[in-house]
């Protein structure tokens, strides 16, 4: 297939894309090119935007545009009880059962040694500190029942439990080897309900 | 269970095969590399989601295609008839798909049609490597109960997990906060090892009550076979309760992993698990293994075989399907009807074999008989 010039560099661009191959990235293209130049702007000026403004959170290390997270300054939420996942649409999952009304804390990934990832590469001492200075009574441990959140959970289970505090992990209800940010509402609240303590 | 019909695409030497069969016995008859082997391959990767020969997936794709599909549909007396399906592909992890809907976990999917296997290779079984014996003592399980096929799969994962850890120098500027994550490691190893440990000595047990009649008969009453299971830490006794029994050896299981943390991270692999374990299989109280002839070897492999279609039919309330892939050149006539009765008496059965005299004239007349070649099935008449 030839191109114009700036046509295969969207498609080129495109393509890069998770989950987009060379037909979707052709076929979004041509989109691209039939829509108004405004509504084209737009595009380009939301995506510049989430690059400029989007940070993590001092405090939770969820995506905000502020230095701390709308979460992590409502004054309602309580900050004894914090959930902890892996990554931000975890997060964004658990929010939706409208059901948690603790804080989080984001750890940004999971231990896995064959990916060169070991508990110093995640927020863990962030953590640690949080527990500490916020006088935290109860974590919920929220990361994804596959090996590695297994063992994620299992190892701050070990850390934090000397502490005095409550550790607990959601595991009812979630299918076993699958991804949290799939899982329906329903999955989730019997989940954070049928928590466990490690 | 009855396969009722076989769909293969672009599967080894197959372009396109759609073939239903009896009930009963099938015979495919030819010559060697023309695809009969292959064809009980496809078969048994719809219960096992595995290679009969042992092979990576790919290789089970026609040669230069992108993927392969194995497709089947299944009666059974116990449940509803199932259809399933593999695809393989160049490119992608394989899918087993049952009723049409693509599993997440192979769990869903190993074991929802059963199947027994005899071949020429189970002779290795008998007198190869350690690997040879977890490898049978795996893939039958697994049919048998999903939540081992599950405990596999997350044992395999922490165990490369846990060795790259072994592998990795200790960081030299460690946080005071963040220990070692070994610990954690441990423990997944330990509780999975624990639940595979478990039901292979129960296995193990179950499988050798079958067997020791069937090896008495096979060989005429003269040797006496029993089998015996070796984990690499001594296990507790069978408990009462099976909660017992899974707390004991998860124990035994922690203990032996300290005695050896020093070692493992010197040699950087674990040393400890049902990745390491291994069966005896005894004659007459001797290891046939290192002191059997070759023909007793045979006899204990074909016990091992006869034994563990017995259990199935015991355990499920119905009789798996059974392939006889080429294996009565190795056979004497006795053990050769023997097998024949065991087998076709009660089982779905598909026999490949490049001589049709090897097979005894009744089972001849009862039985559809193809003749394999290229690829191709052509129907031949019965006797
Ligand atoms: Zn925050």
């Amino acid at each position: 297939m030839h191109y114009a010039k700036p046509l295969a560099r969207l498609v080129g661009e495109l393509e890069k894309l998770p989950g987009i191959g060379p037909k979707s990235a052709q076929r979004l293209a041509f989109h691209l090119l039939r829509i108004p130049a405004d509504e084209a702007r737009q595009l380009a000026d939301a995506i510049l935007q989430v690059k400029e403004r989007i940070t993590a959170c001092q405090v939770c290390h969820n995506f905000t545009d502020q230095p701390v997270c709308d979460l992590c300054r409502d004054s309602r939420r309580d900050s004894a009880v914090l959930c902890v996942v892996a990554e931000p649409r975890d997060l964004l999952a658990m929010e939706r059962t409208n059901e948690f009304r603790g804080r989080y804390h984001v750890l940004g990934g999971v231990i896995s040694p064959l990916e060169g990832i070991g508990p110093e590469m995640l927020r863990i001492r962030e953590l640690v500190e949080r527990i500490h200075k916020d006088e935290v009574r109860e974590v919920i441990l929220a990361t994804n029942p596959t090996v590695e959140g297994d063992t994620t959970a299992l190892y701050l289970a070990r850390l934090i439990k000397p502490f005095g505090v409550r550790v607990s992990k959601i595991a009812f209800g979630l299918p076993v080897g699958g991804d949290l940010d799939y899982a329906d509402q329903a999955t989730l609240i019997q989940a954070l309900e049928g928590r466990r303590d490690l | 269970m009855i396969l009722r019909s076989l769909i293969l695409r672009q599967f080894r030497n197959y372009e396109v095969l759609e073939q239903s069969f009896t009930p009963a016995l099938t015979v495919l008859l030819g010559a060697n590399a023309q695809g009969k082997t292959s064809l009980l391959e496809g078969i048994y990767l719809l219960a096992t989601g595995k290679s009969l020969r042992g092979c990576p997936d790919v290789e089970m794709i026609r040669w230069d295609m992108p993927a392969g599909v194995v497709g089947g549909y299944v009666l059974r007396e116990k449940a509803h008839d199932v259809e399933l399906e593999v695809v393989l592909s160049q490119t992608a992890r394989k899918s087993l798909v049952v009723n049409t809907v693509r599993t997440t976990r192979a769990m869903e999917f190993v074991g929802q049609f059963k199947v027994v296997a005899f071949s020429s290779a189970d002779l290795e079984t008998i007198r190869g490597e350690p690997s040879r014996r977890r490898r049978f003592l795996d893939l039958e399980i697994s049919q048998l109960s999903p939540s081992y096929c599950h405990a596999l799969g997350c044992y395999r994962k922490i165990l490369e997990q846990r060795n790259r850890l072994l592998k990795q120098p200790y960081p030299g500027n460690r946080h005071p906060l963040i220990e070692d994550s070994l610990g954690a490691w441990d423990d997944q190893l330990r509780t999975y090892g624990s639940r595979l440990i478990e039901r292979r000595r129960q296995f193990i047990q179950q499988l050798e009550t079958f067997a020791q009649p069937i090896h008495q008969t096979l060989s005429g009453g003269k040797e006496q076979f029993a089998l015996s299971y070796h984990p690499t830490f001594r296990l507790p006794p069978p408990a009462e309760g099976e909660a017992d029994d899974h707390e004991a050896i998860g124990e035994a299981f922690r203990r032996a992993q300290e005695s050896v943390r020093e070692e493992e991270r010197r040699r950087q692999v674990s040393l400890i698990g049902p990745h390491r374990d291994d069966m005896t299989l005894l004659v007459n109280g001797r290891d046939v293994r290192v002191f059997g002839s070759q023909g007793q070897q045979r006899t204990a492999a074909l016990s091992l075989r006869l034994a563990e279609v017995a259990l199935m039919e015991d355990l499920t309330g119905e009789a798996p399907a059974c392939l006889l892939d080429d294996v009565f050149s190795e056979l004497d006539a006795g053990r050769r009807a023997h097998l024949f009765d065991v087998t076709t008496e009660r089982c779905q059965t598909f026999i490949s074999t490049t001589d049709l005299t090897l097979l005894p004239g009744p089972v001849r007349r009862h039985a559809s008989l193809f003749e394999v070649q290229e690829g191709t099935l052509q129907p031949l008449r019965s006797e």
